[in-house]
Order: C-alpha cells, then sequence, then structure tokens
C-alpha cells in the first residue's frame, strides 16, 4: 500500500513528466536508500534535492526550484 | 516555402543546433524530445534533419507499437541506411548485419556473441563518426524493445565523445502497457536521466500567436486570421495535431474555403460545431471517408501502424483495385502515407492517433479481422518468414487462436535468438506460456508447454542465466512426469545434467544423466543415452577417474557410431582426447583429436573442428613441436573467424602466440597476443586476459623489454589472485621467475619460482612443482 507522502509526490512528479515521474522517484530513492512506496516526511529534504537535478535536465531552473519547493512542503 | 503542418518551435531548433554543434566538437548528445500525442515531436525532429543538407549522416527511424515484436528492427534499419550512404566502414558494417540476421546462427555461447554486436555496433559508430557527424533520430523510443534498449543505454554510456547526435522522440504518457507494467525504454530512461546522462526537451503546447501560424499555413492563408485563429485555438489548446486536424476538417466540409471573395472565406464560429478532442476531430473525418476507403483504413489498422497492400488486398478479399483506389484517396486526405524504400509496397498511419481511432471504430469485429489477417498472412508467405512470423504473432494472439499464437510465437523466439535478441527471445517464450495457458487443457497442450520450456531453458544456458535454465528445464520436467511422456522427460533430464555439470554440481548432475540412462535405456532413443554418458564421462574427467570417464566414452561412441551421429562422435572423440591429455598420454590425445577432425569434417559443427584443432595443437606445443603446433592453432583461428565465433577466435590466437615466442618468432607472437586481448577483454573472459598478459610477460623478457616484460607479468599474477586460480597462479610465477633469472635478477627469481612451488605442491601439480624445482636447483 502506498503512503499518502509516496502518492503525492507521485502525483506532482507524473503532472510534470507524465508516467516516468513514477519511475525517477523509484531510481533515487534506490540509490538513496528509501522505500519509494513508504516515503516519510524525514526523506524529503534529500530526496527533493535529488529530484532537483533531474527537474533541471527537464524543466529548467526556474521550474525546477518550484518543483522542489513544493516537493518539500509535501509533509504540511 | 515554410511546411503546412509546422509552426512555433524555433527556440527547440536551435537548442538542436547547438547540441549538434557539441556533436561536431566530440561531444555526443543524447536528447529525449517527450510530449504529449500530437504535439508535433516527429515534426520537429524531422525539420531539424531536414535543415541539415549535407554537413551530417542523417539516419532516421520511426518505431511502431508493432515493431515492439520486431526485435533490432531500429537497429536494423539504421544500419541498413548506413550502407546505402556509404557511412563508415563497410567489413565491419556487413559482419554487423551478419550477426543481427535472424536465419543462422554459430554454436557459440549466446552472451559473449551478443557481447560482441553490442561492442561492434559501439565501435562502428564511433569510428563513422569521425568521418562525419551522424545524426540518428528515432521516433516514438518507447516502443523499442528490449534488446533495442540495452544497446541504446550501451551507445550513452560509451560513445559520449564520438561526434553523434541522438534524438529520440518519446509521448510521456506511453511509457506503461496496459497493465501499468513499464516499457523497456521506461526505466533505462529513468536511469540515464537520474545519472545525467542524456538531455531533454519537453515540448509545451503552442501559443495562441503561433496557433495562428501554423492555421494560416495549413488553410493557405497570406496570413493569419485573428477570429479563425481564436475559433480554433479555443478548441485545439495549441496542440498541433488537434490544430491541423480541425483546419483540414473545415477544409474538406466546406466550411473554411481560402478560395472565397466573401469574407475571406472565414466561416462565422457560431455557426460551426467544434469537435471536443482530436479522436473526435479525427473521427469526424474518417466518417467523412467514402465507404470503401473507410473499410480499407479500419482493416488496415489491425495490421497494424504500418501494413503491407497486399496483406491488406487479402485479408479483405476484395479486388486489387478497390484497396489500391482507396489507398489513393487515403494518401491524398493526408491520413496514410506510404513508406519509401520498402521492399513491398507498404504504408503507414500519418499518426499513431489516427491509427488508435480508426482500431476503436472497429469494435467486437476486431478479432474476426485479426483472424483473417493471420489466414492472409499464411497464403502470402507459406514458408513464414521471419517478419511474417512476428507479424503472425499479435494477430493470432488478439484473434483468440492461442494455440497458433504460442506456435509462432516459439518460432518468432528461434527468430531473435539468431539475431541474438535474448531479451525479445525470452519475451515471446514467455508469449508462448502465457498463450498456452489460456489454450483449452489437454495433454498436447501440457506438452507443448514443456517444449516450450525446453527451448526457452536452452537460451538462458547459452545466454549464461544457468539458474533460470535450471528453471525452465525443471518445471518441463515436471510437466513431462505429468504427461508421462519419457520424451520430454529425457530431454529435461539430459539438459538438467548438461548445466549442472557445467556448474560443477557433479552428484546432481550424474543424477540426472543416470535417468536419462534408466528412462531411455530400453527405449529406442540411443542420442539421449550417448548424450548424457558422454554427459557421465565429462563428469568422471573432471572428478579425475580417467578409467570411468573412458568407459563411459567408449560407450557413447558406440553408440554414437551405431547411429551414424557424425556430429556427437566429433564431440565423443575429442572430449576422450582431453581425458588421455590429461593422464599424460599424448599419443593417445593426438589419435582422438585426428578422429575428432576426420568425424567433425564429415558433419559436425565447425565449432567442434576448431576445437580440435586447438586441442591438438596444444599437444604440440607440449611435445615444443612448434610448427606443428602453429600450424593446428592457426587452422583453428581460421575456422573460428569463418564462423564469427570470437571466443574461440581469441583462445586461439591466444596459443598462437605462446607457440609463436617458444619459436623465437617474438614480433609475429606479440601481434598475435595483441589481437587475442583486444577480443578476450571484449568479452571480459578473465581468465584468457591473464593468460595473454602471461605470454606478453615472456615474449617481452625475451626481447630485453624488461620494463614492460614485468609489467605484464605484475597484470597477470594480480587477476589470478583475484580469481582464486592457483594452477594458472603457479605457471606464471615460474615463467616471471625464469624470466628475472634471464634478467640477471636471481634474488628475484628465486622468490617468484618458490612461490610458484608452494603453490604447485599446496595444490599438487606435480608437472609445474617440477619444473619449479629445477630453475630453482639451477639457480645453486
Amino acid at each position: 500500500m502506498t503512503s499518502e507522502l509516496s502518492r503525492k509526490l507521485q502525483n506532482v512528479m507524473a503532472r510534470e513528466m507524465g508516467q516516468l515521474g513514477k519511475f525517477i522517484i523509484q531510481k533515487q530513492c534506490k540509490d538513496l536508500g528509501i522505500d519509494s512506496e513508504e516515503i516519510k516526511p524525514e526523506n524529503l529534504p534529500q530526496l527533493s534535492k535529488a529530484l532537483f537535478k533531474v527537474m533541471v535536465t527537464f524543466s529548467g531552473e526556474a521550474k525546477a526550484q518550484n518543483i522542489e519547493r513544493e516537493i518539500r512542503r509535501l509533509a504540511g | 516555402m515554410a511546411a503546412n503542418d509546422f509552426a512555433g518551435r524555433d527556440k527547440e531548433l536551435e537548442i538542436l543546433g547547438n547540441y549538434l554543434k557539441d556533436a561536431i566538437a566530440g561531444r555526443a548528445t543524447f536528447v529525449f524530445i517527450s510530449g504529449e500525442a500530437g504535439m508535433g515531436k516527429s515534426r520537429l525532429a524531422e525539420e531539424f534533419a531536414k535543415g541539415l543538407g549535407k554537413s551530417a549522416h542523417v539516419l532516421r527511424h520511426k518505431n511502431t507499437p508493432g515493431e515492439r515484436s520486431v526485435p533490432f528492427a531500429a537497429l536494423s534499419e539504421i544500419l541498413a541506411q548506413c550502407k546505402k550512404l556509404g557511412v563508415g566502414d563497410g567489413v565491419k558494417l556487413r559482419k554487423l548485419l551478419d550477426l543481427i540476421d535472424a536465419k543462422s546462427r554459430g554454436k557459440g555461447e549466446l552472451k559473449k556473441e551478443r557481447e560482441m554486436l553490442q561492442a561492434g555496433v559501439l565501435g562502428y559508430f564511433n569510428s563513422a563518426s569521425k568521418a562525419a557527424p551522424i545524426v540518428m533520430s528515432l521516433g516514438e523510443v518507447q516502443w523499442l524493445d528490449e534488446s533495442s534498449v540495452a544497446m541504446l543505454q550501451r551507445m550513452v554510456g560509451e560513445l559520449r565523445k564520438s561526434r553523434l547526435l541522438f534524438i529520440g522522440t518519446y509521448c510521456p504518457d506511453e511509457l506503461e502497457d496496459d497493465s501499468g507494467n513499464a516499457l523497456p525504454l521506461t526505466e533505462a530512461l529513468a536511469s540515464m536521466l537520474v545519472e545525467g546522462l542524456v538531455a531533454m526537451m519537453p515540448l509545451d503546447r503552442l501559443n495562441e500567436e503561433q496557433t495562428g501560424v501554423l492555421v494560416a499555413r495549413r488553410a493557405g492563408l497570406k496570413k493569419p486570421d485573428q477570429k479563425l485563429t481564436h475559433m480554433v485555438y479555443a478548441e485545439s489548446e495549441g496542440l498541433p495535431l488537434f490544430t491541423i486536424e480541425i483546419v483540414d476538417s473545415l477544409l474538406e466540409s466546406g466550411a473554411l474555403d481560402p478560395k472565397k471573395k466573401k469574407g475571406g472565406g472565414i466561416p462565422d464560429a457560431s455557426k460551426l460545431r467544434m469537435p471536443k478532442g482530436v479522436k473526435e476531430a479525427i473521427g469526424q473525418r474518417l466518417d467523412a471517408l467514402q465507404p470503401d476507403a473507410r473499410d480499407v483504413l479500419l482493416t488496415a489498422s489491425a495490421l497494424g501502424n504500418e501494413f503491407r497492400a497486399r496483406v491488406l488486398q487479402r485479408t479483405m478479399s476484395v479486388p486489387k483495385l478497390v484497396v489500391s483506389s482507396a489507398l489513393a484517396e487515403l494518401v491524398s486526405r493526408k491520413l496514410i502515407f506510404e513508406v519509401t524504400g520498402a521492399e513491398d509496397e507498404t504504408y503507414r498511419f500519418a499518426h499513431s492517433k489516427v491509427h488508435q481511432v480508426a482500431y476503436g471504430m472497429l469494435g467486437k469485429s476486431a478479432s474476426g479481422i485479426h483472424a483473417k489477417a493471420a489466414k492472409a498472412l499464411l497464403s502470402i508467405y507459406p514458408d513464414v518468414t521471419e517478419w511474417a512470423t512476428y507479424e503472425l504473432v499479435p494477430q493470432f494472439t488478439s484473434s483468440g487462436d492461442h494455440e497458433q499464437a504460442a506456435k509462432y510465437a516459439r518460432k518468432a523466439a528461434e527468430f531473435a535468438t539468431n539475431s541474438h535478441a535474448i531479451e525479445e527471445a525470452m519475451r515471446f517464450y514467455k508469449l508462448a506460456l502465457d498463450s498456452l495457458s489460456k489454450a483449452k487443457p489437454s495433454d498436447g497442450r501440457d506438452l507443448a508447454q514443456a517444449g516450450t520450456l525446453l527451448e526457452m531453458a536452452e537460451v538462458q544456458y547459452s545466454s549464461g542465466e544457468w539458474d533460470a535454465a535450471l528453471g525452465s528445464y525443471r518445471k518441463s520436467l515436471a510437466l513431462g512426469e505429468k504427461c508421462e511422456d519419457t520424451a520430454s522427460m529425457v530431454k529435461a533430464s539430459n539438459g538438467l545434467g548438461e548445466v549442472l555439470r557445467f556448474r560443477g554440481d557433479y552428484d546432481e548432475a550424474r543424477k540426472h544423466f543416470g535417468r536419462v540412462l534408466e528412462l531411455a535405456g530400453g527405449s529406442e532413443d540411443e542420442a539421449a543415452v550417448a548424450m548424457a554418458l558422454k554427459g557421465m564421462g565429462y563428469i568422471e574427467w573432471r572428478l579425475g577417474r580417467f578409467d570411468e570417464a573412458e568407459a563411459h566414452y567408449s560407450k557413447a561412441y558406440e553408440m554414437a557410431l551405431r547411429l551414424n551421429d557424425r556430429g556427437l562422435l566429433g564431440i565423443v572423440t575429442l572430449e576422450r582426447g582431453n581425458v588421455r591429455t590429461s593422464r599424460g598420454d599424448l599419443g593417445g590425445a593426438e589419435k582422438g583429436y585426428r578422429e575428432s577432425i576426420v568425424f567433425t569434417q564429415d558433419g559436425g559443427d565447425m565449432f567442434t573442428l576448431a576445437r580440435a584443432y586447438n586441442n591438438l595443437g596444444d599437444i604440440f606445443l607440449q611435445r615444443r613441436d612448434w610448427d606443428s603446433a602453429i600450424s593446428n592453432f592457426e587452422m583453428c583461428s581460421g575456422i573460428a573467424r569463418s564462423i564469427g565465433n570470437h571466443d574461440m577466435l581469441g583462445w586461439s590466437m591466444f596459443n598462437l602466440g605462446e607457440a609463436l615466442a617458444k619459436k623465437g618468432e617474438l614480433a609475429k607472437a606479440e601481434a598475435a597476443c595483441g589481437e587475442a586481448l583486444e577480443i578476450l577483454t571484449r568479452l571480459n573472459d578473465k581468465t584468457g586476459i591473464a593468460g595473454i598478459h602471461k605470454n606478453l610477460g615472456i615474449i617481452r623478457s625475451l626481447r630485453g623489454d624488461w620494463k614492460k616484460s614485468m609489467e605484464s607479468f605484475s597484470v597477470s599474477a594480480a587477476m589470478e589472485e583475484e580469481m582464486n586460480t592457483p594452477h594458472a597462479l603457479a605457471e606464471t610465477y615460474i615463467e616471471w621467475g625464469e624470466s628475472l633469472v634471464l634478467k640477471k635478477d636471481f634474488a628475484g627469481g628465486r622468490e617468484k619460482l618458490k612461490r610458484a612451488l608452494e603453490l604447485a605442491e599446496k595444490i599438487e601439480a606435480k608437472e609445474i612443482a617440477r619444473r619449479a624445482r629445477k630453475s630453482l636447483e639451477s639457480l645453486k
């Protein structure tokens, strides 16, 4: 069962990158030793930083910064 | 003159231009253009390529969903274009084309041959791009087959310094299959993106101004009309394909007529019914077609995104003229286009959305059309060519004929194996098993499953996937037992014995070979018994029980003789020769290898023939008859080269290098070792690489190049330490020690020779120990 936070993050990435977003999260989580289905608030700083790098390649720096901030705020 | 279906992508064209400048400077770029269907990804890549002129070789291919069924379709097409354009080294190119030819394959290990193919492709594009930059444009890369994706990943990783610009387009919402599983490209792309190896270019929708330019070009207006633009933009929301479809729909219905003078031919928005989506817009256009053209288009959609005219005509069972005039109408309406350069009259849907909409209109009649298409394919291609096989699989699957789907999926797997597309072969075998699981339960079905698993296991074994092979053989055995089918049980047990003996699990292997003897002993299946005896002989040889090994091989020999199976006789005599070599009976071994050569020349496989020459050369090497050794190793390398068996070629060049060195032909020896090193490094054969370094150490010390000689011995010893191969390591220390003595470094030589002696005594390698002692004594 996917945690609420994992689901929210997947939605943000899917909005930006389509179906690839989910696999980017899986790959980054694997590299960082995080369970992609059980992302916890304390994982977000590390994860958002890693995802920022990918988003820069995808959408440019300005948009990537906005998305990074959005991801950090997901924990509420 | 500007194209009438392209506008608003100046920024993207400029970025692509900059990537090309990087590529020309030797910094390859792999860029992926993404965007929803209809965003104009392919058009952008095409427009960019069009503007290049002769500044680069442009290679293009567009994948379609159906091509996931054809292994290496994109690579084959790209290489064919290289041949046509004269790109790169023609000899290398021919070799690559031979390797992906599905008609036949040598008997080498699939895994190693596949590595050669990948390395060959990388080498080819690297050197070809040095002569002229290459732009490789692949459309719809999400449909690439798994084997091609693996190749692409290697290219991205290893061609970074080539003069290549790769442009791939994909649709971000088509990266998963219908069940939500990732397509082969998806995870690879995620991984390459995370590692920062690729550039991305997501396309945005056009703004209203850009839409206006596109509308004007499409409608043939001199300049954008604000009212029309606003009206179209309100519906299309800047999606280029939708924009084009709306304009075409308005033009075809006569609602928009640029030739009319009154009101400039611009319709009144309030009187128009605008389509509510791309699908509806396309649907409206298809509904407006003449009945014949509509029927042809819908039937064609069942054949795939790309289809052959004669298959379509046979599927529809209507006169040729009806089909050809309908096709002409569809081309004129830009719903399809003819594929140039195809071997048969072939068409492609103008856009995957058009294909999807047409196929959706078939509804429940689709499965009947698929059945007719399968029948048509079989009547046109009674020999069931490679292409027809790949086409038959989806046709039978979609028609619900599971037995036939499984039959052709197995055949497709065989073709894929021959092309070295291992992943695709596995996919077809899984598809065959899936189809069989849906077929009506029967013994026939279970036996077909057992047969599929056997074939699958053989490919897995040859690819080095030994655990997977064992799993498949075990499942096949279980099904054979369930049906009480001796033939299946015998084949699976023999397979299990083969894999287990190579894994060194001799007790288990012996049990399975024993089972074969038990099951097939009383039957007529002498071939299976002979194979099992051969396996038993090998096990006893490895365990050092030479008498037992010879006994098994002798029985296998008698049986193979009765069967007049020259191929098996060639292998049995060769392996019997190996037993005799191990017990020091060089005369007996020579006889065995010579027999093997005679049998194999008369009906065996070239791989065994090459092995026999190689082993015979080794006998002469031991007898210090350098000329005979050289001549046999040369025979072996010649055969290995002719059948493209790089593994055997590498080893024979390695042995040839040693014989030449011993004879004192040092320059030739070093050249042979150099070639061997190049081949075995590509194959990542660490045992061979270490051995070559040892030989290079010997050669260089004989030439007095001490520094390089010591470096070579050091590399060899380090590798053998790491691999934990004490026998080879002891040999290296002897050669190293003797070279140091030659260099007059007596203390260093003594130390290495002592190390060799210690190792040899520990593993009871008597010959090496004797030699080490002798060399040490000479130092006293």
